[in-house]
């Protein structure tokens, strides 16, 4: 069973586009990215999976329920971490945890202190007092507590440093492995890149392609760089299973996916100065998909 | 949900001890003049007692040492309640708001509670606040008035005319309550409070363009008559109805509102 299944999910802020016609399936126990640029609706998706806010057409279901309709049972199960963390200012580390385990109808100081063991956190300090990167902890840790079977996190990376990101991710790894099904969104690819099974990709609030991180990974995709000793004649490379094509005089770089031979042949006719041949990073292939 | 409830409280403590103490005291301190006043209106009322019949009816003024205390008190009253609507009115209008305007609503509406039961606790913790308010404040305002005062006031006439108090209050915790289910963004609560409550007070002030019996429906300033009070020891009808008919209403709306609102982003 499907653990997030959205159905030509769309919202509109008013006249704004916010998502449109979104579909998504994320698997019990997989670890499912949502990738995009900036605006293109991972946040709104989010929040509607959440009810904070209704989606204008479309249905959303988390365990197989209606997020609005069983929204306070279903988030029993789910811990989500924003993007963008607040708490209440005034407030001790711990009071915000408890307080926020007083919601789960469960002994959660156990977890507590293991969790802030792990993510080396203050429990004495006022919230107010934290730097960007501890609130940041503090958001996972209070996402975390619950044992939650769902975990939601929306750029969680922001703010943390990378010996922090990686005991985070490991966190995440650890939830992944006692079952808890992730579903993470990112504009960051190497985060995506090193945790997801599988990738959604959005752009302009529209689903453009939903892969397994390992044929992303294995697209066959090449990745050409090349200098010449003498100018290249002008749409030398016009052959068919070329993209994102750069020249200038004498360089050349472009990505190819196809037969290999074809560009090798075409290659040995020139007289190369330098040849880089590399697999894309992801970066590149999601440039290509956002174009 | 009762998490909620007293993490509201303690939230809103230290704001609600300054309101308590600064409406207390103000009223105490307004009271503790009655004496120079009481002997001023007896003074004038020992003169006005030599003058003849005839001209003593003219006038119709009325001397009762009790009716003097009970319009000091009514004085009192009057100021005091402005305030405390802005009390209520800041309590009501940040009740939901807060969270929004501290970024915590996505905090807190990602927690396995429904929407409703924040607006009962918050609504819950706001009622409190107004309570022990109330509490504070009538409780000082009698000790100070058996102090001060040879008279004093029946006990009933005496809760009647406090008890407006708390009715004002409970009306503009509502209307704020309404505005906070509702308003997407309220950027600072102090002025929406002020220019609302202030608006209630000045309409008032209007009762001889609306007329005077018009403007007792407008505004919850005029729902009570408090000379009217004293001299009935009743109050006015239908004017009670009226505010609590519109505190059902303003929650009610607030609930529905609130249930169906997108919680605006960060």
């Amino acid at each position: 069973m499907a653990v997030i299944e959205t159905k030509k999910l769309t919202k509109y802020y008013g006249k704004d586009r916010g998502i449109i016609d979104v579909d998504i399936s994320v698997d019990e126990g997989e670890i499912y990215g949502f990738i995009g640029p900036n605006g293109a609706g991972k946040s709104t998706t989010i929040r509607i999976l959440l009810s904070l806010i209704y989606a204008s057409s479309g249905t959303a279901t988390i365990f197989g329920k209606d997020v609005v309709e069983y929204g306070p049972e279903i988030k029993k199960e789910i811990g989500y971490l924003p993007s963008e963390v607040f708490y209440y200012d005034n407030m001790r580390v711990k009071e915000l945890l408890e307080y926020s385990a007083s919601f789960y109808k469960k002994d959660c100081s156990k977890r507590i202190k293991e969790l802030s063991e792990i993510m080396d956190l203050d429990l004495g300090k006022k919230i107010d007092d934290l730097s960007y990167g501890n609130k940041k902890k503090v958001g996972i840790v209070q996402g975390l507590i619950h044992e939650p079977k769902l975990i939601i996190l929306d750029e969680p990376t922001g703010g943390l440093d990378p010996l922090m990101q990686q005991k985070f991710f490991e966190l995440v790894h650890e939830e992944n492995r006692k079952g808890a099904t992730i579903f993470l969104s990112s504009h960051i690819l190497s985060e995506v890149q090193r945790l997801c099974d599988r990738v959604a990709i959005i752009k302009d609030g529209k689903i453009i392609q939903v892969e397994k991180m390992s044929d992303l990974a294995n697209s066959n995709y090449s990745q050409f760089k090349l200098t010449t000793t003498t100018p290249l004649p002008t749409g030398y490379f016009d052959i068919p299973g070329i993209s994102d094509l750069e020249t200038n005089s004498t360089h050349a770089s472009f990505l190819f996916k196809g037969n290999i031979n074809t560009v090798t042949k075409k290659l040995a006719e020139l007289d190369l100065l330098s040849l880089f041949v590399e697999e894309p990073d992801l970066e590149e292939i999601f440039l290509h998909y956002y174009e | 949900m009762k998490a909620l409830f007293w993490h509201e409280l303690k939230q809103n403590r230290r704001t609600a001890i300054i309101w308590i103490i600064s409406l207390t005291a103000v009223a105490v301190l307004y009271m503790s003049i009655f004496p120079a006043f009481a002997d001023a209106a007896d003074t004038v009322s020992k003169i006005y007692s030599q003058l003849p019949l005839a001209i003593r009816k003219a006038f119709n003024i009325n001397f009762d040492p009790k009716f003097a205390l009970a319009s000091f008190y009514a004085l009192t009253l009057g100021f005091t309640t402005l305030a405390a609507a802005i009390q209520a009115m800041n309590l009501g209008t940040a009740s939901l708001s807060k969270e929004e305007r501290g970024k915590t609503a996505e905090f807190l509406l990602s927690k396995p509670i429904k929407r409703s039961d924040i607006a009962t606790a918050k609504l819950a913790a706001a009622a409190f606040v107004i309570a022990i308010t109330n509490a504070v404040f009538i409780t000082a305002t009698w000790l100070i008035m058996t102090m001060v005062s040879k008279v004093s006031l029946s006990a009933n006439v005496f809760l009647l005319m406090s008890f407006t108090l708390m009715f004002v209050q409970l009306f503009f915790v509502a209307l704020g309550f309404l505005i906070s289910a509702t308003a997407n963004k309220i950027k600072r609560v102090l002025s929406v409070s002020l220019v609302t409550v202030f608006s209630f007070y000045i309409i008032g002030m209007f009762d001889a363009v609306l007329g005077a019996k018009t403007v007792r429906y407008l505004t919850p300033f005029k729902f009570f008559d408090l000379i009217y009070i004293f001299k009935h020891g009743a109050y006015e009808w239908p004017y009670p109805a009226i505010e609590i008919v519109f505190v059902i209403a303003a929650v009610t709306a607030g609930y529905y509102f609130y249930n169906r609102r997108d919680i605006s982003s960060i």
